[in-house]
């Protein structure tokens, strides 16, 4: 799929997300811009406490009540007859956090996998009763069409039973690989495995069909031979159901795998954003090309790793200019710690947050100097 | 060996291929290995057969029904009679009334010469079997053809009034109104401590305030002002709905904060997040999520206090305050017993106060192994 023909699902504009604790305001997420497209997968990658689940909330509109947020996050939804065409376009951050229309969102269109999928079931209820809920409130059959004599063909809509959604339970706990489906749809959470309840947990999210399924961390708990098969099962599900993942992660081997587009985040900001490859190849931010260094090859001994310098900042002393700039190698004194760097295309749909490649502020000669090493390095 | 393994996989086979034990029958088995809860668990079930549900046909008459021996000693059943024969049907002796003429008190005596048999399943007054079945057969009772014949197992009262009889029919409210006040306890109670836990901020504070309002008064001078803004005038139903309710009203407060407390825990679990997340609403994530996990810990709370509200209102009653007679309760009973006269002459009053008692002790034994059998924690 070309960048023109792309979908979109959900589009987040200048995101932020503050929170006015004790000791100050927090921003937790500072200006996020970014799209999901229908059928895609766009990975979020960054160290802890940098704002990706937050993002994921707000998306959601999750966010707890102390926390204030502004910006746009729209979700575009597509009627169900196939024709394709967007029919309502909802802002999902004014929406009422506890109203009717959100709840019909949150895992009617937009289904979430939890970071712990050990406690994200209610402990007293079985597997199947987790995905029965699910299916009751989101999913309806289509009934006999009824009126058809009157022109228009009105498809009558009815909730499903308690049978059929045992059914369905049934079939989306095999779907997602669960052996001996129709005795582990009554087992408990503490009587499943871990690999068994995170698989429970993405059956649920998909059993309602979302057009996003937001995954956070998903796989962090589980051993690499489990994510291995968690992560073929999520795009061979989203091959057929052509659903969007949103997929949150600081293992960056796992989002090379998986994502079609990704965004790197420092302390709440969007410091750079472009296809998977680009940011492979070729990432421009410091921050993204140290996150890339700190990986260990496989078959290569060092006597250290790699490690970013310095420690993140304190929330609530933010470095002035660019966050980033106490820690970055390509530091430019007089600049990255005056200036705050605006978001700049500097390649075709390749975007960055650093003032390496914003030409529009002048510039001292020691800042020079680094820049032109920077990019001879390139 | 081998054919035992087959035999036991035959059985989980033939279990409904249940993959593992629910946590209830998991409860059950480690209830049922508690024999003081078991034996607690059977007095109670007794208790409930025989006062509440079917008191009409364990008593050998209705509860107004006046005789002529008034404050007469209970005649037990006898087995041998005076002469040293012994007889496989119990029987009584007839009550021989005397004057004692220096203190002018009535007195009654055994008459070793008349003996009336004990038949069991007799006909007696006709009653209505739980409200709706017409009846006249009683468990136990004198031959209907004798209409002299009276059995007062536990004595009579000052107007003649059977006393086992009335215990049963008393048995009947005070049961009830410790089961029913508690209900009305667990509604209030588990509804405002999980919205007060759940919501927070005003919601909480309100509530919370409240409970503290409540549990700053002292409870019995509370209760009795309370009690005595009831009406006198108020038919008895009414009454006994009004007590039911002042029970619950004053007591909810404790239990409030012990759902909120666990609410409060249960509200950071991921799991209600992961509902949320699901699009489930407040009300769905309360009483499907966070109420159910706090149930074991509310139910052993329930158990325990039923038998404080038994209590509370046997005293209040006692004390003239709670419910009043004509209403039979085990408190109007104990009335009864209130003076040293009542006691030095008529110490069959006191029977009721074994039958407190036991049932008190049967519902702490119950809420004790309940306890053991439903914390998950526990080895």
């Amino acid at each position: 799929m070309t960048k023109e023909t792309r979908d979109p699902l959900v589009t987040v504009k200048n995101l932020h997300v503050d929170f006015d604790v004790r000791d100050g305001i927090v921003h937790a997420v500072d200006g996020a811009s970014f799209n999901i497209y229908r059928g895609q997968t766009l990975g979020i990658i960054g160290e802890s406490g940098c704002g990706k689940s937050i993002t994921a909330k707000a998306i959601m509109n999750m966010i707890p009540k102390q926390g204030k947020v502004t910006g746009e996050i729209t979700f575009y939804e597509k009627s169900e007859e196939g024709s394709g065409e967007i029919i309502n376009e909802i802002r999902l951050d004014q929406t009422d956090p506890d109203g009717e229309v959100i709840r019909k969102i949150r895992g009617g269109h937009i289904a979430m996998i939890f970071q712990e999928p050990m406690s994200s079931m209610t402990p007293v209820y079985t597997a199947g009763f987790h995905i029965i809920e699910a299916v009751h409130l989101h999913r309806f059959m289509s009934a006999e069409k009824i009126g058809g004599q009157m022109g228009k063909n009105i498809q009558k809509k009815r909730p499903v039973t308690e049978a059929e959604a045992r059914e369905i339970a049934i079939e989306m706990l095999r779907r997602v690989g669960i052996p001996n489906a129709e005795k582990r749809v009554d087992s408990y959470p503490h009587e499943l495995s871990g690999g068994q309840r995170q698989r429970v947990m993405i059956a649920i999210a998909l059993s309602t069909y979302p057009d996003l399924l937001i995954a956070d961390e998903p796989t962090t708990a589980l051993d690499v031979s489990i994510e291995a098969q968690i992560l073929d099962l999520m795009r061979e599900l989203q091959e057929t159901q052509d659903m969007a993942i949103m997929f949150i992660t600081h293992n960056l081997g796992v989002i090379a795998e998986i994502a079609d587009e990704i965004v790197v985040m420092y302390m709440g900001k969007e410091v750079e954003r472009s296809d998977t490859i680009a940011i492979f190849e070729n990432p421009k931010h410091p921050y993204t090309k140290a996150l890339l260094g700190s990986i260990p090859e496989i078959g290569e001994k060092k006597d250290k790793l790699e490690t970013i310098e310095g420690m993140v900042p304190s929330p609530f002393n933010l470095p002035s200019g660019c966050v980033f700039h106490p820690r970055c190698p390509s530091f430019m004194p007089g600049k990255c710690d005056c200036v705050y760097p605006e978001y700049a295309e500097v390649a075709d749909g390749h975007w960055a947050r650093c003032l390496l490649y914003d030409g529009c502020w002048p510039e001292t000669t020691e800042a020079q100097a680094v820049k032109n090493q920077a990019v001879a390095a390139d | 060996m081998s054919e035992e393994i087959q035999n036991s996989n035959v059985k989980q086979k033939n279990d409904k291929n249940k993959v593992s034990q629910s946590y209830w029958s998991l409860v059950w088995w480690k209830f049922r290995k508690n024999k003081l809860a078991v034996v607690g668990a059977i007095i109670l079930a007794f208790y409930y057969i025989t006062c509440v549900f079917f008191a009409e046909f364990f008593a050998p008459y209705p509860k107004d029904l006046e005789s002529d021996y008034l404050e007469a000693r209970p005649t037990y059943f006898q087995f041998r009679d005076s002469e040293g024969n012994w007889f496989l049907r119990p029987f009584v002796y007839a009550l021989d009334e005397q004057i004692d003429m220096a203190t002018r008190t009535r007195t009654y005596v055994y008459n070793t010469t008349v003996k009336y048999p004990i038949y069991f399943f007799v006909k007696g007054e006709p009653y209505k079997l739980l409200g709706f079945i017409p009846a006249e057969t009683h468990f136990f009772g004198t031959d209907p053809e004798t209409p002299d014949a009276k059995v007062f197992l536990m004595g009579t009262d000052r107007l003649g009034r059977d006393q086992f009889s009335r215990l049963l029919y008393g048995g009947r409210i005070s049961l009830f109104i410790g089961l029913f006040s508690v209900i009305v306890f667990l509604f209030i109670g588990v509804s405002l401590g999980a919205a007060s836990g759940y919501y927070g901020g005003a919601t909480d504070i309100i509530v919370m305030r409240i409970t503290e309002f409540l549990s700053a008064f002292p409870q019995e001078p509370l209760f009795l002002a309370l009690g005595a803004a009831v009406p006198v005038t108020w038919p008895s139903p009414r009454v006994f709905f009004m007590v039911t309710i002042l029970l619950a009203l004053i007591q909810w407060g404790g239990l409030a904060r012990q759902v909120r407390g666990l609410v409060l825990s249960g509200r950071e679990e991921q799991y209600v997040l992961a509902a949320q997340s699901f699009g489930a609403s407040d009300r769905r994530i309360i009483f499907k999520h966070l109420i159910p996990a706090t149930m074991s810990h509310v139910i052993v709370i329930a158990t325990l206090k039923i038998p404080g509200m038994i209590l509370l209102e046997t005293a209040l009653s006692f004390l003239g305050l709670g419910l009043v007679p004509p209403t039979v309760s085990w408190g109007t009973l104990l009335q009864n017993a209130n003076t040293v006269r009542a006691i030095r002459f008529a110490p069959w009053y006191l029977f009721v106060i074994p039958f407190i008692l036991f049932s008190i002790m049967a519902y702490n034994m119950l809420g004790d192994g309940l306890r053991d059998a439903m914390d998950p924690y526990s080895k």
